[in-house]
């Protein structure tokens, strides 16, 4: 076994502000007579704002600083979030705290090529969320948290060797109430080794079972179970906006965060998004509903971004969006790791520039041709699905590359111009149709006109205008 | 060949009109006669091509139809963006083209045509392009000039003859015009590696 503990010490920070593109001084504050920085992001510390720092003296540093209370809703959420994207890395991510994740990595680690290579896959991917993490490993889960509480992003792989790991840590990274805290500060027991080296029954007497068995845990004499975090069926995530946007760069930026996530969330599945639903949510009215649908499965976020784009562009907003939810609707099964070093990828590209195509011109404006079996002309292809194919039926005469989408009057088509057109091959009588009351009798012909065109028309042998003559197609 | 002239042709700075023309690779046209007036033995490939027609109907698509045949049989898309009519699919069937690499997209405005030309070029995947502009500014036709050479896929443009007086980047530039006899009578206006003089006749509708 081996335990990865993901530590987010700026998750209140970050819940916010990941999903803010402009880099501008922002500040989470909790309390609520007297409200105190919890937070800032890098601008705001760099003009002087600090951490225990009083809300009015930090705005009074910095007047257009934006401050934000704390909201643990959104924490828990991103949390959750991160656990879903981590399930392609452990089949069971577990949540720990208010701001740690911890996932089984040792059943895996034949496929991410070792310890190392794992965290550094881990690591790898947060950013793109928009969270960073202190990431530490060890053979028992309360060990791996020990570790991240210490602020000390260790990897411990032999359990053998934890007791003598973990001794220098401070008291701080062990799990206990405060007041037992400040007891052990009192008779000078400053790390974990000095605890250790107490008498067992005298600790249990004076802090009660609980501390000498979270150390039990930790070095691994007692079982460690931990609960998975039960991730829903369909992925479906929400992100705020710290500011209301409708700049299509701003959504982007906040959308990527999610379309990240999803990445992961499809990757622990063996998965690929088919359908895809993003709400924008506005401060009144109601939400904005953005549909991607794709022709093959992917779990790209950068192709997946890139549809965004095209549809975001392409879509008149009626307000400012404050928040973004980001829900599956449909998912096909996608095997492959990496796509680029199988010949599959041909199809994947094919696909990706129909749905560019699709995302900025609509579904319905993409298509692909096919033959049809009915004997009327117009009646004898059909518009499909790109990338499908059809059996091939050959017309019995000669055809236009190019249909009129209604047959048009020969005078009306030459628009009296023109002297008149000579006859080089035909007739072909079609007649079809009678069973329904697109009735046909025509009798058709290959005609050139002086200017060289070749037409093909033909001569209406019913209807209301018998013996007229009509062009349905031209010979291009 | 003396020496010295053998040295002066080996030396890496001498340009040679014939080697520029073949350097672009090419599409067998299907007729031999037109593929003997093209530079490099067919169709552009990686550039534009233009037509100028007096009026549609000539026999101006059906010229391409042994390529397009060609290349969708090599797994390689078509792409039509905003064609003036239907394309008819029986006849392209007849044409030998495998319709399941068709593309048909429909756009409203210029923009998005021209972006949806520009898109198919650039992919790898699309071996031609058609499109029916009016008229094109010389920086769009300089994009698409650039997309093909991305997406080593050619081009084709068809337009209106008042068009040929602009100048332009594409590699090969045709004026169409219906003979007589009821066949083709095409005029070289532009093509890599000079010009030429006589124009050529065939029938479009019977590949040679």
């Amino acid at each position: 076994m081996l335990w990865a503990c993901l530590r987010f010490p700026l998750l209140p920070l970050e819940a916010l502000a990941r999903s803010d593109p402009d880099d501008t001084p922002l500040a989470i504050a909790e309390g609520a007579t007297r409200p105190r920085i919890l937070a800032c992001n890098a601008r705001a510390h760099a003009v002087g704002i600090c951490t225990g720092m009083d809300v009015s003296a930090a705005l009074a540093l910095a007047p257009r600083l934006r401050v934000h209370a704390r909201k643990r809703t959104l924490e828990s959420r991103a949390l959750e979030e991160i656990a879903q994207w981590a399930s392609q890395f452990t089949p069971a991510p577990s949540l720990e705290g208010e701001d740690s994740v911890l996932l089984e990595i040792g059943g895996g680690l034949k496929l991410f090529g070792g310890p190392e290579r794992a965290i550094a896959a881990i690591r790898a991917g947060l950013p793109a969320l928009g969270f960073s993490a202190l990431a530490a490993a060890a053979p028992t889960p309360t060990a791996a948290l020990m570790l991240a509480r210490a602020h000390r992003e260790r990897m411990i792989v032999d359990a053998a060797l934890l007791r003598r790991e973990l001794a220098p840590l401070p008291i701080a990274a062990v799990d206990c109430p405060e007041q037992s805290m400040q007891a052990l500060a009192d008779i000078g027991v400053h790390t974990v080794g000095a605890l250790l080296a107490l008498p067992r029954d005298g600790l249990s007497r004076r802090f009660g079972p609980g501390l000498i068995a979270t150390l039990d845990r930790a070095l691994g004499r007692l079982p460690d179970p931990r609960l998975p975090f039960a991730a829903p069926e369909q992925f479906s995530t929400r992100l705020e906006l710290p500011a209301p946007a409708w700049e299509v760069e701003a959504l982007l930026f906040g959308s990527r965060r999610l379309l990240a996530a999803l990445g992961g969330w499809l990757r622990g599945r063996g998965l690929g998004a088919m359908r895809l639903r993003l709400d924008l949510i506005h401060e009144d009215g109601p939400p904005s509903l953005l549909a991607l649908n794709l022709s093959t499965p992917s779990r790209d976020p950068a192709h997946l971004g890139a549809l965004l784009r095209e549809r975001l562009e392409r879509t008149r907003l009626p307000a400012r969006v404050e928040a973004i939810v980001l829900a599956t609707e449909q998912c096909e099964p996608l095997t492959g790791r990496d796509l680029s070093l199988f010949p599959g990828v041909e199809a994947a590209e094919d696909s990706h520039l129909i749905e560019r195509l699709c995302a900025r011109l609509g579904d319905e404006a993409v298509c692909a041709l096919r033959p049809y079996p009915d004997h009327r002309p117009e009646l004898a292809w059909r518009t499909h699905p790109p990338a499908r194919t059809s059996p091939a039926l050959l017309p019995p005469g000669p055809r236009p590359l190019w249909l009129l989408a209604q047959p048009q009057r020969l005078d009306q088509f030459l628009r009296g111009a023109q002297p008149p057109v000579a006859l080089i091959d035909g007739p072909e009588r079609i007649e079809s149709g009678w069973w329904e009351d697109r009735d046909v009798r025509r009798d058709y012909f290959l005609a050139r006109t002086r200017s060289g065109q070749t037409l093909w028309v033909f001569k209406e042998k019913s209807g209301t205008d018998p013996d007229s003559w009509h062009v349905h197609g031209i010979f291009a | 060949m003396s020496a010295p002239l053998h040295a002066l042709l080996e030396h890496a700075n001498l340009w040679r009109g014939e080697e520029c023309a073949r350097t672009v690779s090419a599409l067998a046209s299907g007729f031999a006669a037109l593929d003997a007036c093209l530079p490099s033995g067919g169709w552009p490939q990686a550039a534009l091509t233009e037509f100028f027609l007096p009026i549609e109907g000539i026999g101006e698509f059906a010229l391409l139809m042994p390529a397009c045949a060609h290349l969708t049989q090599a797994g390689r898309w078509l792409a039509f963006v905003s064609p003036p009519h239907i394309p008819y699919a029986p006849a392209l069937a007849d044409a030998g083209l495998d319709l399941s690499r068709l593309l048909l997209i429909q756009a409203e405005s210029r923009r998005d045509k021209l972006w949806s030309l520009e898109q198919a070029l650039k992919s790898r995947h699309c071996g031609a392009a058609f499109a029916w502009p009016k008229q094109l500014d010389d920086r769009s036709l300089r994009r698409l000039q650039l997309a093909c050479e991305q997406g080593e896929s050619s081009g084709f443009l068809f337009m209106p003859e008042a068009a040929a007086i602009n100048p332009s980047p594409a590699a090969l530039r045709l004026r169409l015009a219906a003979d007589d006899a009821g066949g083709l009578e095409i005029r070289v206006l532009k093509r890599r590696g000079g010009a030429l003089g006589q124009p050529i006749r065939l029938d479009p509708r019977r590949p040679a």
